[in-house]
C-alpha cells in the first residue's frame, strides 16, 4: 500500500536542465566566430574541434534548427555553443 | 485479576512534611499553575474541605488559615520513583498510579510469600520509612483502591465478593475521573456510587458517553482496565554539589560537563548509548528544578550529549541558585539509535528525508531541493533530455 504523503497536491513544474544561455559572439568579420563573451568576459576561441547540425521538431509550430560548435577557449576550457538558425542568436549550452 | 493497591494518602503533603517537619499538623495546601489558573495539587487532612483539583480561591474559601506552598513536582516525582523501585522488589509488575499510588499485580505472590498476610506485610515494609501506607486488595484496580482508602495507616483491607455493596456508600469523588465530571455528577444529584449503579448503564452512557459506561461499571465493582506495568529503564546517575550556590548558565554547563565526564568514564558505559537525560537541581529555599531532554536517536559520546544539552539549556531560567545538580542518563542501551539499512540508497533517502523535514520546519516552506530525472534521454536537443523535479523522498 502506498503511504499517503499528507502533502498539498500541486502541479510542480519541470525545470529543464542544460537550458541554452544567450551569449554574444564576435565573428571577427569572417565566416567563423573567433571571440565569445562568457559571463561578461570576452574569450578568444583557440580551436574549433567539432561542428554538427540539428534540425528537429519541424512538424511543430516552432521548428528547431541549430548549428553546434565545440570550441576550445584560450583559457583551456572546452565549450559547446550553437547558432540558432531560426532566431539568429548565439547560445552556450552544456551538451551532456 | 488480583491487584493490590498501595496508597499513601496526601503523598505530596507527606513528602513536604518529610522535608520540613515543622509543617506536621498544619493545614498545608500545595498549589500549582495550570495555564493562568492556580489549582490545588494536594492538601493535608487538616485543610478541611479542600480537595485536589479545586481552584485556589475556592480552597481558601474553605480554609482561610491554610499554609500555602508551591507544589514541587520534581521532588514528588523523584520520591515516587523511589517508592516504585522499592515495591518492584516485591513484585515485578507495578503500575505507577501517580503520586503515592501504585498498583501491584499480586497474582501468585501469596504462595511465594507464604500467605496473603505475609505478602501484605512485604508490601508495607517495602515502602520507604516516614510514610504511612495503606494497602487494599481486590479484583481490579478500582476495588483495590477503595479498599486501600478504607484501610488503616500501615494496614490493609480486602474487597469482599459482593463488591457492589462494598462500594455503595463511597462518594463519587473516589472515581478516577476528572474533577469536572465529578462536579457534573453531583449536579445530577449523584453523590454516591450506589446512586450511579441504580441509574443504570443506559442513562449513564447516554449522558456521559464512554466515561458514563466506565463510571457505571466501577460503581458495580467491575474494573476491566489492565494493569500497565511500569517500564524500567537502565539509568546512570551522578550528583555534584556546588561549592557555592550558583544560578548562572556557565556554571550550570560546567557542572553538566563534569557529571557527563564522570558517567562516560565508567567502564559500564563503554560502547553504550543513551536516549534521554534528566537534570534535577536542588535549589536554595528548599525548591527544586528539573529539565528532561530526550534524544532523537541514542547518543554514545559525552561531547554529543553535552552539545544537545547546551542547546536545550540555552534559555533556561533557574528559580533559585543551585546547590546541587543530579544528572541521570536514561534509556542506556547497547544499540545506537541509527538503524542500518540493507540498501545504501534507502539509507541515504531516509537521511535526506529527515534533513528535508528539518529544513521545512526552519524555512516554513518546502525547501528548494530538486532531483535530476531523465525525461527524453533519446532527444537530440540537450535541454529535453533531463529535468529537475522537486525532491520528495
Amino acid at each position: 500500500m502506498v503511504e499517503n504523503p499528507r502533502t498539498e497536491t500541486r502541479a510542480d513544474p519541470l525545470r529543464p536542465v542544460n537550458q541554452p544561455v544567450p551569449i554574444e559572439m564576435d565573428d571577427g568579420g569572417g565566416d567563423s566566430p573567433v571571440r565569445l563573451c562568457v559571463k561578461g568576459k570576452w574569450l578568444v576561441v583557440s580551436e574549433w574541434r567539432d561542428r554538427w547540425r540539428i534540425d528537429d521538431e519541424w512538424w511543430r509550430g516552432e521548428e528547431i534548427s541549430r548549428m553546434y560548435f565545440k570550441a576550445l577557449l584560450e583559457d583551456g576550457r572546452e565549450v559547446t555553443v550553437f547558432r540558432d538558425l531560426v532566431k539568429r542568436g548565439w547560445y552556450l549550452q552544456t551538451y551532456g | 485479576m488480583r491487584v493490590a493497591c498501595v496508597l499513601i494518602p496526601h503523598y505530596a503533603v507527606q513528602v513536604e512534611v518529610r522535608r520540613s517537619p515543622d509543617l506536621q499538623g498544619k493545614p498545608v495546601v500545595l498549589v500549582h499553575s495550570k495555564g493562568s489558573n492556580r489549582i490545588v495539587y494536594d492538601a493535608s487532612p487538616r485543610a478541611t474541605s479542600v480537595v485536589a483539583g479545586a481552584a485556589l480561591s475556592t480552597a481558601l474559601g474553605h480554609c482561610k488559615e491554610a499554609v500555602l506552598l508551591d507544589a514541587d513536582l520534581p521532588l514528588y516525582q523523584s520520591a515516587s520513583n523511589k517508592l516504585l523501585d522499592a515495591l518492584g522488589n516485591v513484585s515485578p509488575i507495578i503500575e505507577d498510579g501517580g503520586d503515592g499510588l501504585a498498583y501491584v499485580d499480586v497474582h501468585g505472590l501469596s504462595e511465594m510469600y507464604g500467605g496473603e498476610a505475609q505478602m501484605v506485610t512485604a508490601l508495607l515494609q517495602a515502602v520507604p520509612s516516614g510514610f504511612a501506607p495503606q494497602v487494599g486488595i481486590g479484583d481490579g484496580k478500582f476495588p483495590a483502591y477503595v479498599a486501600a482508602t478504607r484501610a488503616h495507616y500501615h494496614g490493609a483491607a480486602q474487597t469482599p465478593e459482593d463488591a457492589r455493596t462494598y462500594l455503595a456508600d463511597e462518594p463519587v469523588n473516589v472515581l478516577p475521573v476528572p474533577f469536572k465530571t465529578v462536579t457534573r455528577l453531583r449536579s445530577f444529584g449523584l453523590d454516591r456510587l450506589d446512586q450511579i449503579a441504580t441509574v443504570g448503564l443506559g442513562p449513564m452512557q447516554a449522558q456521559f458517553g464512554r466515561e458514563g459506561r466506565f463510571m457505571w461499571e466501577l460503581s458495580v465493582g467491575v474494573d476491566q482496565r489492565p494493569l500497565v506495568p511500569r517500564r524500567s529503564q537502565e539509568a546512570v546517575m551522578e550528583y555534584l554539589e556546588f561549592p557555592s550556590p550558583s544560578a548562572t548558565l556557565p556554571s550550570l554547563l560546567l557542572a553538566v560537563e563534569v557529571l557527563l565526564g564522570r558517567i562516560f568514564s565508567l567502564a559500564y558505559m563503554r560502547g553504550r548509548y543513551v536516549r534521554s537525560v534528566t537534570l534535577e537541581g536542588d535549589c536554595e529555599e528548599s525548591s527544586s528544578w528539573q529539565r528532561s531532554v530526550s534524544f532523537r536517536e541514542a547518543i554514545g559520546s559525552k561531547e554529543r550529549v553535552f552539545k544537545v544539552l547546551a542547546g536545550a539549556l540555552d534559555s533556561v531560567v533557574l528559580p533559585h541558585p543551585l546547590i546541587g545538580l543530579r544528572l541521570t542518563l536514561g534509556g542506556v542501551t547497547g544499540e545506537s539509535g541509527q538503524q542500518g539499512s540493507l540498501f545504501e540508497d534507502a539509507r541515504q533517502r531516509d537521511q535526506l528525508k529527515v534533513a528535508m523535514a528539518q529544513m521545512e520546519e526552519r524555512l516554513g516552506k518546502r525547501p528548494p531541493v530538486y532531483v535530476v530525472r531523465e525525461v527524453e534521454p533519446w532527444s537530440r536537443i540537450p535541454e529535453r533530455r533531463h529535468a529537475l523535479i522537486p525532491f520528495a523522498p
